[in-house]
């Protein structure tokens, strides 16, 4: 071996041998979010339940939109488990009659997460019955 | 150059590689949904395997060829540090996380990234990095397991993208058994072609009296076993197992397979 390549790679195994303090603070910080990740994760596999979902659907608000109306709502999953592909049906009904009925599907809905989305109805909800309810889910 | 420099290089580097690895699974939206659906114990398993697979490609794509396990322990790391905050900035930026959402949707959609996002920080050093006399050098002793090592590495690469989509199992679906039989024969076919036919850049040579047979059985057919291997685990990892026939998870399987093997066998040469 030269002494020209000797020196390069003694040089370059001096800085490989002793990490500077910089990355060991960083390297300190990935095993602290790797150590978090992995707890908060055994945690969750360890409270997780299989209650399947549990949804409710909460009017938020009814404005007109566009020449149409629109009925806001937002829905909570309390059960266990995400609800695939649920499905929304909103009716206005006067005096026990359906007078319009408007559906909408959200594609998943993860247990304790929140998510919101409308309905648009042709005629106002203010001057009829509004009803929204949870019709169905599938197991993702 | 004093070291604190050179690490800040690296680690620049590092975010650099997370972010080309990762950016296509962080915007894929089968991934996010994953993130909250998926069983928590497959999710913890690939965190933990994760780890000794960085140390592994410190090892391998590093500039020595001694195995210094807290370096690349420390690698293994900074790695997982820079995957988690890269995957958290951009999911937060797309709107992919957003308040409302419980924890463990939160955790779990940035912990699945970290995945492709750290295999991507480490790859930065060996790809990006100023690569001297070493890195050639260092290439030629990794040896047999060393070389199932990278292959498995440049599996997951291109696998990862692949796997968590609707698409392979609908291509398995509308695929017979025929055409699984042809594209297996395809894979392997494409995986020695890579590495001993076509003339790419890092193309590996043979010495003369090496009979074809030979590197066409241990490393061409064996690498793809290793590849099933961890085309399955990807299957089984992303909940595509969960009551399936046999037959259906074997055509995932190969479908999978194929784009694992391409990345097996480029890795070979690039890495």
């Amino acid at each position: 071996m030269t002494n020209d390549q000797h020196n390069h790679q003694s040089q370059n195994q001096a800085g490989q041998h002793n990490p500077p303090l910089l990355e060991w603070i960083v390297g300190a910080i990935g095993l602290i979010i790797v150590v978090g990740l992995i707890s908060f994760l055994i945690y969750e596999a360890f409270t997780e339940s299989e209650r399947p979902p549990i949804i409710v659907v909460d009017t938020v608000s009814v404005s007109s939109a566009g020449g149409n109306y629109l009925a806001r709502f937002t829905l909570d999953n309390t059960g266990g488990i995400t609800g695939a592909d649920v499905t929304i049906e909103g009716t206005l009904s006067s005096d026990g009659e359906v007078v319009e009925t408007s559906y909408v599907t959200v594609p998943y809905v993860p247990p304790d997460s929140i998510r919101e989305g409308g309905l648009y109805f042709t005629q106002n909800p203010e001057q009829y019955d509004l009803q929204l309810r949870v019709l169905g889910y599938r197991i993702p | 150059m004093n070291k604190e420099r050179r690490f800040l290089i690296g680690l620049a580097r590092a975010f650099g590689g997370a972010i080309i690895f990762v950016l296509p699974m962080l915007l894929t939206m089968e991934m996010w949904w994953l993130g909250f659906y998926l069983s928590r114990w497959h999710l913890i398993l690939v965190m933990i395997l994760n780890i000794p697979l960085l140390i592994g490609l410190s090892h391998y794509s590093g500039f020595e060829t001694t195995f210094e396990l807290i370096e690349d322990t420390l690698d293994a790391f900074v790695a997982y540090a820079v995957a988690f905050i890269t995957a958290a900035v951009v999911l937060i930026l797309i709107g992919a996380i957003n308040y409302g959402m419980a924890p463990d949707e939160v955790i779990g959609k940035i912990a699945i990234q970290t995945i492709p996002g750290s295999i991507g920080a480490l790859l930065a050093q060996s790809q990006f990095g100023g690569g001297g006399v070493e890195e050639t050098e260092s290439r030629n002793h990794i040896g047999y397991i060393g070389t199932m090592f990278l292959m498995v590495i440049g599996a997951l690469v291109l696998g990862l993208n692949v796997a968590p989509t609707e698409e392979v199992i609908l291509i398995a679906f509308r695929m017979t058994k025929w055409h699984a039989i042809f594209l297996a024969l395809l894979s392997i076919a494409a995986m020695h072609a890579f590495v001993y036919v076509v003339h790419f850049r890092g193309q590996i040579t043979m010495p003369e009296d090496t009979p074809l047979g030979s590197t066409f059985l241990r490393f061409t057919i064996t690498g793809y076993v290793v590849v099933l291997l961890v085309s399955l685990y990807l299957l089984w990892t992303f909940g595509r197992t969960i009551s399936t026939p046999l037959d259906q998870i074997a055509v995932m399987g190969i479908v999978l397979g194929f784009p694992c093997s391409i990345g097996a066998a480029a890795a070979r040469l690039i890495l």
